[in-house]
């Protein structure tokens, strides 16, 4: 990825991004392991009660290594309806994160 | 008496570009239904004049008469009062005998407060209509440019690619369909989302399938007579990928990637939001009930085992084995109802054992017999060597360089694995079969010996206890006199009881003991060997000897004398791997988007990971793709 304060980083972070353009920028930083981005992404994105940006948190929290977190949200992630169990992010964080 | 059928009122919510008039026009199809196109255009009530009669109906119950379509006052009339004048349409409708009502609503032209009003009329259905982010921006950039938004050939108009126009359309677009979602999920009426790459861009029976299944979801019961594409209505751009329909689509696509939004623009919205009905439309009017499926042929061959993995079930993707000389999932689709209905699929073949010297004209038939019956379908076969490639290649079956070995899993394999005390310390480890071919005498001049193994004969141990009578057989010690089937983990705590790893076959597959034990971290003495276990070989790793018992031991010494530490086996094996398992995946995605279009799953080897220890029934794998 770009590096954050790069101008191209700037650039980017001035467009006015929809909600699944923050998450899969969320998800490729965690990915790539650009902290910087994932931060900035986390304090951008909301609503926090939806059920992508709570996966998103818990790749976040795994990638940090806050266990304490992780085993919290995965705890939400697995008693969410089953619908809400087969959104993206929320099958990737199930399928991906590893038991803290 | 039978009550005859409520009236429906069917409304498009989409963005403009999206196959907005494909889906209108099909829906003109559907019987007793009044197809109109957009209600609320500024420009144009599109459609009207198709239907003169409806349309002069409409004039009178308006109240007056108009010029045509786009008469001024008519526009200015309807934006006036869009629920109004909804109601004379769908009132109109009734009166003339129609069963429904279908029309399409864009963004622009409709606030969310009028929305949430119209929505909340008790016969209204709603389909939403998304397509591939990347594209839609596309064909609206060239209908700007061309000025031409129907008809018009443009697959060889190349567009300038402005990388934050790009995004911040993209993302009111994203915007604009979350608030169609809203209010339409707020209305409490029946909605379903079609894709346009993966129900209209289609060939006329699936997309008939698909606006079908649509429709059912949100109890439109009428017929759909048919859902071809008019000829008015001729697709634009048929190039099959967004980069070919910019200037420097290369350089656009890696701009992307620095940018972490590739996937993003590659995917269509609110299929990540509502996933529900999702590859389910197709199979829900088109497969056929399991029962059938597991019938007969079917259904004993289902039984077989193998090593069976699917990544994506509308289209499939799957990888499995060509074990005894056959496909066992070629054989099972083969009959004369094609096995997974209208879905397409890439079905990838790994070998259990060396293609090098097999002859492959049966196999190659049978796999052409599988595929013309079930067409939509391909195999594809993995060599692991140029000698494997040109034999595929002669009987005509197509491969790509692979090799089960890429799909080890390196974290069940740590070179720091906790040792087994129960099990002695020795120089050599080997896995394999207690048969003949597996070449155990071999290790006879090396003295104590760990053998892992397959529950033997009886036979079997004698035979090799009486070649190598200090080898410790350890299935039998760990299991005090019975054999024991032994986990991952233990055989990681033998492997740390052991500084090499043995591997004397002539000829096999692609030797699973080998890549694991040099993932764990011990180098590999080998005789030279069919079956592609050497492509993950190196100075670093392993060593050939000659096939007789007297190199083999002089090959343990040697390699115990050079002293390598497990992490540099490890990482010399994973210098190989990785850069082989991305020139796989780079070659198998080439060959599912070849096949199945820009829309096609993305197949990620880290998702075929540990595949090699996932052994089931044939049937355990189809069971989730019906």
């Amino acid at each position: 990825m770009i590096a954050f304060d790069s101008p191209e980083g700037e650039a980017l972070r001035a467009i006015d991004l929809s909600q699944p353009a923050l998450l899969a920028l969320w998800l490729s930083a965690l990915n790539s392991g650009q902290m910087d981005w994932a931060h900035w992404v986390q304090a951008q994105a909301a609503p926090k009660d939806d059920p992508n940006i709570l996966a998103l948190r818990c790749l976040h929290a795994a990638a940090c290594g806050d266990t304490q977190v992780v085993r919290l949200i995965m705890t939400l992630l697995k008693t969410l309806p089953a619908p809400q169990r087969a959104q993206f992010y929320v099958r990737k964080a199930l399928a991906t994160t590893p038991a803290p | 008496m039978t009550k005859p059928p409520e009236f429906q009122e069917i409304i498009v919510l989409a963005m403009g570009r999206s196959g907005t008039n494909l889906l209108l026009e099909n829906l003109r199809n559907l019987q007793g239904n009044i197809g109109l196109f957009e209600i609320f255009s500024p420009g144009t009530l599109g459609s009207l004049e198709n239907h003169p009669a409806f349309f002069e109906r409409l004039q009178a119950n308006l109240g007056r008469s108009y010029m045509g379509q786009s008469d001024p006052a008519l526009l200015e009339r309807v934006l006036a009062d869009q629920i109004g004048y909804f109601d004379i349409l769908s009132r109109t409708a009734q009166e003339m005998g129609f069963q429904s009502i279908s029309c399409k609503i864009f963004p622009t032209q409709a606030s969310p407060a009028m929305l949430q009003h119209l929505l909340a009329r008790p016969n209204v259905r709603i389909l939403m209509l998304t397509r591939r982010r990347i594209d839609r921006y596309l064909s609206r950039k060239k209908g700007v440019l061309t000025q031409e938004y129907i008809g018009r050939e443009t697959t060889n108009v190349l567009l300038d690619f402005d990388l934050t126009n790009c995004l911040t359309d993209m993302s009111q677009s994203d915007r604009d369909l979350a608030a169609f979602l809203d209010c339409a999920q707020g209305s409490g009426r029946p909605l379903a989302i079609l894709g346009y790459e993966r129900d209209l861009d289609q060939p006329d029976d699936l997309r008939h399938a698909a606006i079908t299944a649509a429709l059912a979801e949100i109890g439109v019961t009428q017929t759909l007579g048919s859902a071809v594409a008019p000829d008015w209505l001729p697709k634009q751009d048929k190039s099959p990928d967004w980069r070919h329909k910019v200037k420097d689509g290369f350089a656009a696509a890696s701009a992307l990637v620095g940018l972490g939004l590739l996937d993003y623009v590659e995917s269509a919205p609110l299929m990540d939001l509502l996933p529900s009905r999702s590859t389910g439309a197709l199979s829900k009017a088109q497969i056929r009930p399991a029962a059938t499926l597991t019938a007969g042929n079917r259904g004993k061959l289902g039984q077989r085992g193998g090593y069976f993995e699917s990544l994506g079930r509308d289209p499939l993707v799957t990888v499995t084995a060509i074990q005894d000389h056959q496909s066992i999932l070629a054989e099972w689709m083969i009959g004369p109802e094609p096995a997974f209905a209208a879905r397409k699929g890439v079905h990838f073949l790994r070998a259990t054992w060396s293609m090098e010297t097999q002859p492959l004209d049966a196999l190659a038939d049978r796999l052409r017999l599988a595929e013309l019956d079930n067409p939509g379908h391909i195999f594809v076969a993995l060599h692991v060597n140029a000698v494997e490639a040109e034999n595929y290649r002669k009987s005509g079956i197509r491969s790509i360089l692979g090799s089960s070995a890429l799909f080890t899993d390196e974290t069940l394999w740590a070179s720091d694995a906790p040792p087994l005390s129960a099990i002695p310390k020795a120089n050599a480890v080997m896995i394999a079969g207690l048969a003949d071919w597996k070449n155990h005498h071999l290790a006879a001049l090396l003295g104590p010996v760990h053998f892992i193994y397959a529950a033997p004969s009886k036979a079997q141990m004698d035979r090799v206890l009486a070649l190598c009578p200090q080898a410790h057989m350890v299935n039998h010690i760990l299991g005090k006199g019975q054999h024991l089937y032994l986990d991952a983990a233990q055989i990681a705590g033998v492997f740390s009881r052991s500084k090499l790893s043995l591997a004397l076959s002539f000829e096999e597959g692609a030797h699973r003991g080998s890549m694991e034990s040099l993932l764990a971290g011990l180098p590999v003495v080998s005789v030279a060997a069919l079956g592609g276990r050497d492509a993950f070989y190196s100075d670093d790793n392993a060593l050939i000897v000659a096939p007789n018992a007297q190199a083999v031991r002089d090959g343990v010494d040697q390699m115990v004398a050079r002293r390598l530490t497990r992490a540099q086996v490890r990482k010399a094996t994973l210098a190989l791997l990785l850069p082989a398992r991305h020139a796989f995946e780079q070659a198998a995605n080439a060959v599912i988007q070849d096949h199945l279009g820009p829309l096609a799953p993305h197949l990620r080897v880290r998702d075929l990971v540990g595949l090699s220890r996932n052994y089931r029934k044939l049937a355990d794998m189809t069971a989730g793709l019906q």
